[in-house]
């Protein structure tokens, strides 16, 4: 019986990414980075308004690989970084902390 | 929910405290599912590389195609930041060589490293004695690592990046690396299945 549930379990998810794959296009995707720009840029300004710049700029960052041609996300990128910023502080690199990766694989 | 990203962390919506209890947390639950699955026995886990047992690769496989799926629908409608999702970078020659370690140590041992821990905490000694053999092994690479000039060479020559599937085939579409993923994974179950029933025909196992 619990191979039958298990079967039938995995079975119902392949289906769903299945659907999902034959139901959608490149364009699906690119709507949805759109979709997540806004989400940052939405963090964004409420860092801002908390007074966090550091963790604003961090989120614009984010937007700007999602959709580099979003034209509010320049609008805040001004609004953080004053008016003589013409585009999202994504030229310099935050300082990066050391980051130890330890992938243990299996 | 509308304003969250996922993953957390890296998308920024967590700290990195909250983000080490949240691992502490999935690693418990990870290691109550991996020894409940009968993950903690490497008689269990060595008998697949016989074809004696197919217990893991059903287990693997299912594992993958459940979190390629949920990961691909995550990212389709918008919920999952691509971009923030940790892919090691790929160096060619030193995962060939390291592969090719771990593939023999595992068929020796019937461990993996995470296996490993969880033979651990079922006070298994052979997952003990592996693990000692693990940490001596890691010692043993740092120190010729920083020794030999060839060593580090080999460990950070071709490195193609975040190298995934769909860019293997030159697409920026993940539908690609999730259709090649399904087709891998249950090609691989399959395989593994036929020369099962084919070494039980002959009566081998």
């Amino acid at each position: 019986m619990s191979k039958i549930v298990s079967a039938v379990g995995l079975g119902l998810i392949v289906a769903a990414g299945a659907l999902a794959a034959i139901s959608t296009n490149y364009e699906t995707q690119v709507e949805a980075n759109k979709k997540l720009c806004a989400t940052y840029i939405t963090n964004a300004k409420d860092a801002l308004k908390s007074g966090d710049k550091d963790k604003a700029n961090s989120f614009l960052d984010k937007a700007f690989k999602l959709d580099p041609k979003n034209k509010t996300l320049f609008e805040v990128a001004k609004e953080i970084n004053g008016a003589t910023a013409a585009q999202p502080a994504t030229g310099e690199k935050p300082k990066a902390k050391k980051k130890i990766s330890i992938d243990l694989g299996c | 929910m509308d304003n969250i990203v996922l993953p957390l962390f890296t998308s920024g919506f967590m700290d990195n405290h909250m983000n080490l209890l949240l691992a502490i947390a999935i690693g418990i639950m990870f290691g109550f599912i991996l020894e409940r699955a009968g993950f903690a026995t490497a008689g269990h886990i060595a008998p697949i590389f016989y074809f004696k047992n197919l217990m893991v690769a059903k287990v693997m496989v299912s594992a993958i195609v459940t979190a390629a799926t949920l990961i691909f629908l995550g990212v389709i409608f918008g919920y999952i930041d691509y971009n923030n999702i940790f892919i090691p970078s790929t160096y060619i020659y030193a995962y060939l060589v390291g592969g090719l370690i771990f593939g023999v140590g595992m068929v020796m041992s019937g461990w993996c490293p995470g296996t490993a821990v969880t033979g651990i905490a079922t006070l298994k000694i052979d997952a003990i004695v592996f693990a000692l053999g693990l940490f001596v092994g890691m010692y043993f690479y740092f120190e010729i690592y920083d020794g030999y000039e060839a060593v580090r060479e080999l460990a950070n020559s071709h490195n193609l990046g975040r190298f995934t599937i769909n860019k293997l085939f030159g697409s920026d579409d993940i539908r690609v690396s999730y259709i090649v993923t399904l087709i891998a994974s249950f090609g691989l179950l399959a395989f593994v299945t036929i020369i099962k029933k084919i070494i039980d025909s002959k009566g081998e196992n």
